[in-house]
Formats: C-alpha cells, sequence, structure tokens
C-alpha cells in the first residue's frame, strides 16, 4: 500500500515539475508574467510533493535516506529545488530557478533509473557520522550546482550584452557583478562544507575500516573538486581569474563534480553504497 | 446622469493653446470649486499637466454640461471660447471612463508608459476629493483608475526599461555593474552632449565623475558642477586605467579611442569590465575595441536599437493593458447598474420637464400673441428654473445611492417625487450605455 501511494504521488510530482520548467521556458522565450506565476506554483506544489514522499519514505526506512546513490540523487534535487526557490525568494534573480530546475529535473530522472538497493554488508556499517558525510558532500554539490548556473547565467548576459541581442530577457537577467558575486558566494559555503564532508568521510573511514585507501578513486576525484574549487576561489578573490574566464573554469569545475559523481563511483572498491 | 471629459492635450493643441489653458496647481482646488458651482455639474475633476488639460465631469445632461465646461473654461482664463473650441477633445460615458483609464496607464502620454501621470491624476482627484467636488461617481471612478494603473504598471512591461537615448546608457551601466554609486566615469569631451552625459549619469547615482576635454579650462567648468576632477585629452589613458565607464562624445574627426590603444589598458585593468559609450557623429572609439573581452563598447546607433526594442515591448504591453481597459468599463458600468439612481434621476428629469412642456402650453393658450423670440425666451428660462431646481436633489440621490441605506434612501426619494420607477426596475446604465458604444483601443 505504502509503495502504491509513493508511485502515485511521485508521478503526480514528475507530471508537475514537467509541466512548471515548461511554463518557465515559455517565461524564457516570451515574456509571460502568467506563465512565470504558474510555474512558480507548480514549483511549490513539486516542492512540498517531494517534502511528503522524502518523510514517508524517512519514516518507511527508519534513517535518513541518503545511502543508495537512488536516495541521494533525491535528497540532491530535493535540497536544489529548496534552495532555488529560497534563493527566488531572498534575491530575486530571474531565470535562476528554471535553469536551477532544470538540473532538478534532470536528476528527478535519472533518479528514477538509479539502483535502490544498499550493497551487501554495508548495512552494518552505517553510522551518523556516514549520514553526515553523504548529507554535507551533497549539500556541498548542491551549492556548487547553484554556483554553476549563475555562472550559466553571467555567460548568457555577457554574450547577450556583447552583441547586442536587446530583447526582454536583457533588461531581467541581473547585472554581471551581481551574478558573479553569487557564483563566487555559492563556492565560498561550497568548499569549506565540501572540506567538512570530506573529513567527516576520513574520519568514519578511520573509524570502521581496516585501512583508508587514499587512492581509491572516489577519494582522489573528491579531493581534486575540493582543490579545484579552492583554486577558483582563491583566483577570483585575488583577481587572477574574473568575468566570463572564472564563469567557464567554474563550468568546468562542475564538469569534474559530475564525473566524480556518476562516473568515478562506480570505479571505487571502497564507496560501498554510491 | 452623465460623465464627460472635455480637455485637450499634446496631440489635439499646439503648446501655445495648451500653455493659455493650463491651471496653476496653487488655484487647481478653487478651479474645482469654481466649476462645482456651475449649473449641471454634479461633480468634477480637473488634470492639469504640462501636456495635458482635461476637465472630468459628472453632469445631469451632456448638453448642458459640455456648455458649462467650457463656459467655465472661457471664464476662468478669460479668453474667448472660439479660440479654444476647435482643440478641444469631448468624450462622453464609456468613452470619456476609457480615456481616463487610458491617461492614467499612461497610453495616452507623448512617453508610452510613462509613470508620472498616474501620481499627477491622483493628486488631483486626492485635491477634487478634498475641496468636495468628487463624490460618489467619481470617488469610485477615480479610485478604480489608480488601482488599474498601478496592476498594468506590475503586470505588464508598459513601464519597464529605457525609451530614451541617455537613459539607455544608464540601463547599459546597470547591467555591466549593477550599482552605480562607487563607480567611475569618464566624460570624454565637454560639449553639450558631455554634458547631457554628465547629469544622466550622476542622476543614476554616480558619484565620482571625471571631465576630460582638449581645453582643460572647459572640462574644469562641467567638472565643478559634480565635484569632479577634470583632466585634459593627454590623461586620458591614465584615467580610463581605473574607470568603469567612459562616455565620449568630442568632435574628433578621427577615432580617439582605438584597440591598439585598448590592448595595454585593459591588460592593466586586471579584467576589470570597462564600459565604453560612444555617443559622438563621428565616431570616437574604434569599433575593433569591441572585441576586448572585457570592454563593452556602443554607439549612438546602439542606444537608439534598445530605445527601439523597449518600445515595441511596450506597444505590446498597451495592446494588454486596452484589453483590461475594456474590462474596467465594463466593471464600472456593472458598478453604477447596482447603485440604482440612474432611473431615478431619470424619471426625476422627465417628469420636470413634461410639466415644464405642459407650463409652456398653457403659457402659449393665455398667451395666444406671443413672438417666437418670445416663446423661445420664456421656454429657455422655465428650462433654466427647473435644472437649477433639480440640480441638488439629483446630487443628492446620486449620494444617497452610495450609501449604506441606499435602497430605503431612493425609496423616500422616489416616494417624495412621486416618480413611477422602482429602484434598480429599468436598466440602471441605460442612459450612460445609449449614448457610448463599449470603447476598442488597439493600444
Amino acid at each position: 500500500m505504502y509503495a502504491v501511494w509513493t508511485d502515485r504521488l511521485h508521478e503526480g510530482m514528475i507530471l508537475l515539475y514537467a509541466a512548471s520548467i515548461l511554463l518557465y521556458f515559455l517565461d524564457f522565450l516570451h515574456r509571460n508574467r502568467k506563465a512565470n506565476k504558474a510555474a512558480f506554483r507548480f514549483l511549490s506544489v513539486v516542492w512540498a510533493l517531494q517534502t511528503v514522499i522524502f518523510i514517508l519514505y524517512m519514516a518507511h526506512t527508519r534513517r535518513f535516506p541518503v545511502l543508495t546513490l537512488s536516495e541521494g540523487l533525491y535528497f540532491y534535487a530535493w535540497a536544489l529545488l529548496t534552495l532555488s526557490l529560497a534563493l527566488n525568494r531572498l534575491l530575486r534573480v530571474d531565470f535562476t530557478v528554471f535553469f536551477t530546475n532544470v538540473i532538478g529535473f534532470f536528476i528527478m530522472t535519472v533518479h528514477a533509473f538509479a539502483p535502490e538497493k544498499v550493497s551487501q554488508g554495508a548495512g552494518r556499517m552505517v553510522s551518523e557520522l556516514l549520514l553526515m558525510h553523504i548529507t554535507m558532500t551533497l549539500i556541498a554539490y548542491v551549492l556548487f550546482s547553484l554556483s554553476f548556473v549563475f555562472s550559466v547565467l553571467y555567460l548568457l548576459q555577457y554574450k547577450w550584452l556583447k552583441e547586442k541581442k536587446w530583447s526582454h530577457r536583457i533588461w531581467r537577467l541581473n547585472d554581471l557583478a551581481k551574478l558573479e558575486r553569487l557564483s563566487k558566494w555559492m563556492n565560498a559555503i561550497a568548499v569549506p562544507v565540501l572540506l567538512l564532508g570530506l573529513i567527516l568521510g576520513l574520519w568514519w573511514a578511520y573509524l570502521r575500516l581496516p585501512a583508508i585507501h587514499w587512492l581509491d578513486p572516489k577519494i582522489v576525484g573528491s579531493f581534486v573538486v575540493l582543490l579545484v574549487y579552492s583554486f577558483l576561489l582563491y583566483g577570483g578573490e585575488r583577481r587572477h581569474m574574473f568575468g566570463k574566464t572564472l564563469a567557464y573554469w567554474n563550468m568546468a569545475a562542475f564538469l569534474i563534480i559530475l564525473i566524480n559523481f556518476f562516473l568515478i563511483t562506480g570505479l571505487s572498491d571502497f564507496h560501498l553504497y554510491y | 446622469m452623465r460623465i464627460l471629459t472635455v480637455g485637450l492635450n499634446y496631440k489635439s493643441a499646439p503648446v501655445e493653446i495648451r500653455e493659455q489653458l493650463s491651471f496653476d496647481e496653487a488655484e487647481l482646488a478653487d478651479a474645482m470649486a469654481a466649476l462645482q458651482k456651475k449649473k449641471s455639474i454634479l461633480e468634477n475633476v480637473i488634470v492639469s499637466t504640462c501636456n495635458r488639460t482635461e476637465i472630468y465631469a459628472v453632469a445631469d445632461q451632456a448638453h448642458t454640461g459640455r456648455y458649462y465646461i467650457k463656459d467655465f473654461l472661457s471664464e476662468w482664463f478669460g479668453i474667448d471660447k472660439e479660440a479654444f473650441a476647435p482643440y478641444l477633445f469631448i468624450y462622453e460615458d464609456n468613452e470619456a471612463i476609457a480615456h481616463l483609464f487610458k491617461v492614467i496607464c499612461g497610453l495616452d502620454s507623448m512617453v508610452l508608459g510613462e509613470t508620472q501621470i498616474l501620481g499627477q491624476v491622483r493628486d488631483s482627484f486626492l485635491l477634487a476629493q478634498a475641496s468636495g467636488s468628487t463624490g460618489t461617481i467619481f470617488n469610485r471612478l477615480f479610485k478604480d483608475a489608480v488601482t488599474l494603473a498601478k496592476k498594468a504598471h506590475t503586470e505588464t512591461e508598459i513601464a519597464s526599461n529605457a525609451v530614451s537615448v541617455s537613459y539607455a546608457a544608464v540601463e547599459l551601466a546597470k547591467k555591466i555593474f549593477g550599482d552605480m554609486a562607487d563607480k567611475k566615469v569618464v566624460i570624454i569631451g565637454a560639449g553639450k552632449m558631455g554634458e547631457l552625459a554628465a547629469e544622466n549619469i550622476h542622476g543614476s547615482g554616480a558619484t565620482r565623475i571625471t571631465v576630460i576635454n582638449r581645453t582643460p579650462e572647459k572640462a574644469g567648468l562641467l567638472a565643478a558642477r559634480f565635484d569632479g576632477e577634470a583632466l585634459g585629452l593627454a590623461s586620458l589613458e591614465t584615467a580610463l586605467l581605473d574607470a568603469d565607464i567612459a562616455i565620449t562624445s568630442t568632435s574628433a574627426k578621427g577615432y580617439i579611442l582605438t584597440a591598439d590603444k585598448l590592448k595595454p589598458i585593459e591588460k592593466k585593468r586586471n579584467g576589470r569590465p570597462l564600459l565604453l559609450v560612444d555617443i559622438a557623429v563621428p565616431r570616437d572609439i574604434d569599433p575593433e575595441a569591441a572585441s576586448l573581452e572585457s570592454v563593452f563598447l556602443y554607439d549612438i546607433d546602439d542606444l537608439e536599437g534598445i530605445v527601439e526594442a523597449n518600445l515595441k515591448e511596450r506597444e505590446k504591453a498597451a495592446r494588454q493593458i486596452a484589453d483590461m481597459i475594456s474590462d474596467a468599463v465594463c466593471a464600472f458600468n456593472e458598478w453604477v447598474h447596482t447603485l440604482g439612481v440612474v432611473p431615478v434621476i431619470t424619471a426625476l428629469r422627465e417628469k420636470a420637464l413634461a410639466i415644464q412642456a405642459e407650463t409652456m402650453k398653457s403659457i402659449e393658450r393665455k398667451l395666444p400673441d406671443l413672438t417666437e423670440r418670445e416663446r423661445k425666451v420664456i421656454s429657455k428660462h422655465t428650462k433654466s428654473i427647473i435644472n437649477q431646481m433639480l440640480k441638488d436633489p439629483i446630487l443628492q440621490a446620486k449620494e444617497m445611492a452610495g450609501s449604506p441605506d441606499a435602497a430605503r434612501n431612493l425609496e423616500l426619494f422616489r416616494q417624495i417625487f412621486n416618480l413611477e420607477t422602482e429602484t434598480g426596475q429599468a436598466e440602471p446604465a441605460a442612459e450612460m450605455a445609449r449614448h457610448a458604444v463599449r470603447p476598442s483601443y488597439s493600444g
């Protein structure tokens, strides 16, 4: 009965999510306030449904559900949507919600095909430390995703300004200075969160595993991500990198995250979860 | 009961006429009070700006209303009616209502969608309300108009984005830098164009202004107006090192800035964006400079392109607002319908005119030798007595209709005058509807 209900809720949520993104797209193409309002309302319902499904699942499994790839992706998509709605309320940066939720929707669809089972033998090693490690890492990834979105918006605005494309979009999108600043802020928060997440992961491995596999692709990949973003943060602050170049580097760094998240995980013989 | 708009604006009258019929702000309340005393006028609001003088009135009859408004204008300004009558436009009922909505939304303005007119109409209405020249009908109509204009501004793009070249440059600067307060602006050329550019950019919040000119003395005069710095043309490249925005408007025959000159400057600036606005003709900056990564270069044609694109957006919004106006006119008429006062006033007027007609017949029977002229004079004067007698009862009936006890009061009114109509029985807005068509503006 539980499975039937959550499946129906999930299907409804996905349909609404798709409708919301289509409406946002319509507003992006041809300024349409009604479509924008409807899209935001749909998205708010999607957030409510995602939250309900998440809580129901948590009650069902009696743990914080971030252990499998499927659970992790769901939590990531939920956190991304939550933050995008909060940012929309606080910062009013046009198109942010749309672009962020294109990623969110993509992740939601990937989540549907991701493996759900916890690997054999993994269950007994679950601890609060591990859950915090995974959760913090995922939150850092959400913040990096938002930073990526602001970089995409920066490049779009830069292109329109340079090419003198005087459409409604140029006036709706925020100024270059603000987009660059927001992108940097997201990274500035995400880097220490990721660092803490990785430290907690190492601490867990030290306590639970016979030995830490320092050359495990996942560990190497995660530290590469941390190093690249730290370098970007430093370069941005010291003005060694700025504007368009910084935006391109930030997008490239996000690509490393995607590779680390989806590809390197499969190569790891140490990460039992995902 | 009729709603009228009598006025002239920049479309109907040249400035020589408009300036003669412009109300002094300090006298506006007195003017509205004076118009209110005129026969036939039940309510009035006068809107007077540099582009328009418009009188909105509720009158007991359209033709007398029109006549007395013109009469008032002639008396107030001491000008013969014939001198301004050809420039007047007159709208009645639905067209008058739609015109007010169009004006307040900025659709009738010289700059399509300008928002200043909303404040001006609202202020005129509040003044009229305070001076007692509005009542139930205009209190509602003008509140509806203000609400509609606010809705039009928030729900459409009518008031968004620059529609003047100078403001377009400021908008561009804001799209690159956001806040202008700490931005350094270099004005190159201290002529008329440079002066205008400096005024606009200063008005947008920029406070660090440097003026560069071939003759530093001239630069000094302009810079002093903005507490800025003045430099000679030789200092141009140094000034650009820490500038954010540069606006050029010199009369130089060739480029004063080329891509080659800007390359080393860009390198030293460490990638900080530099906005170059070239409003000179012939141009001051080599268009090749736009290829530099952190340089944003715009010339006068680009700025005009922005204005054109934004005007198109406003025209699109104006079409949306035209639909909103049609709906608002219908909603207002529905509200008038609910008042039920119109049939009462119509019945009162019909009864009074029937008495006057009977009286005229009686006079003609008793004085058969009256000439045609004498007959007309007597008829005109008896009608005048009726109109003057009815003005206050009509005014009171109208106000009663807006009171909480409207139905009972109107019933009492009917009984006092023994009127053969029941409140709400006839089509209340029929009189207005008979004289007007539903407006269908295309923006």
